[in-house]
């Protein structure tokens, strides 16, 4: 069992930032040939994305400021424009809940994919880039997904909780996947050099 | 001229990174002592059996990295070897700032750690 978890190296060689990152991967693996432990080799992995990317973000501050801020703006200004009523389109009613069809996720997994390719596009450090954005999103859907639970299931209106949950959760996802996408990060190996700014 | 106060000193100090944290201080002296053995490896290693803790080797290369833009550490990549993956190894070797650096710290350290009576015979 020389082979290290294929999934844990996946993740970090897409995820991982910083220019250490190869060797960092090379340091695993021959640790691994040594221990055998997958578990190990996972928390490793795992802990290594949250790290290398706080170390790149904290090394070039003014462009995380600005893919984070070239995302969101592309990111509303695509929201914005799918009005609720071509959205509704998409949607159907199982056991009193709406369930999007496939094709109701496309207009999410667009605008997901637009500011992810915009972001890669415009930024040298495209995985870093691109990973602060999605994780910032993650953070923002969390808030939001919680705020607007609690507003409907406080607000006596308890019966949309569950509806909205479910299209919040959806739409968040998609648009997390197609920012992932569209940056360029789950497909190949994206740039990840380092800026000098 | 108004003195600074100790505190805005010491944040000031804090922000330049011109005090060295205990886990820096430690892959210092890791580096020291591995020689021209040092990379992620062998340092997380001799972290891990002076410590008893696990270490993180990503942490290892985060704050080995900002010490190398203080001039405390260079490094040099190897050659790529099969058992890596193909990948180099980053050897980590420390500079003469560094090996002052390590010095004011030891001479701060016994200096603070004198006269403290519930430090004795491991008793704290």
């Amino acid at each position: 069992m020389t082979q290290p978890p294929r999934i844990a190296t996946w993740m970090l060689k897409h995820f991982g930032s910083g220019p250490d990152n190869d060797t960092l991967l090379g340091d695993l693996a021959e640790q691994y040939r040594r221990n055998g432990s997958a578990m190990w080799y996972w928390r490793q992995a795992l802990k290594a994305i949250p790290v290398s990317l706080l170390k790149e973000v904290r090394a070039h501050k003014w462009i995380a400021a600005r893919a984070l801020l070239t995302g969101w703006v592309v990111w509303i200004m695509c929201e914005l424009m799918l009005p609720d009523l071509m959205r509704s389109f998409y949607y159907f009613r199982v056991a009193g809940y709406d369930v999007p069809y496939f094709w109701g996720t496309v207009p999410s997994l667009l605008s997901g994919a637009l500011s992810g390719w915009v972001i890669g596009r415009f930024h040298r450090s495209q995985r870093t880039s691109v990973l602060l954005f999605a994780v910032s999103v993650i953070f923002m859907g969390l808030w939001w997904f919680a705020e607007s639970f609690v507003f409907f299931y406080y607000g006596g209106r308890a019966r949309y909780a569950g509806p909205y949950a479910n299209d919040a959760s959806v739409s968040f996802s998609v648009s997390l996947l197609g920012i992932l996408l569209g940056g360029g990060l789950l497909f190949g190996r994206s740039n990840n050099v380092a800026v000098e700014d | 001229m108004l003195a600074i106060h100790p505190f805005l000193q010491y944040s000031e100090q804090m922000r330049r990174g011109d005090y060295l944290g205990n886990f820096d201080l430690m892959l210092l002296l890791a580096v020291l002592r591995l020689s021209d053995e040092a990379y992620g490896v062998t340092i997380a290693q001799e972290l891990e059996q002076h410590t008893g803790r696990e270490v993180v080797i990503a942490s290892v290369y985060a704050r080995l990295e900002s010490l190398q833009e203080r001039g405390l550490v260079t490094s040099s990549l190897g050659d790529p070897t099969p058992e890596r993956g193909g990948r180099a190894k980053r050897y980590f070797h420390i500079t003469g700032a560094g090996i002052r650096e390590i010095r004011d710290a030891r001479r701060a350290l016994t200096n603070m750690w004198k006269g403290l009576p519930e430090l004795k015979g491991e008793q704290a």
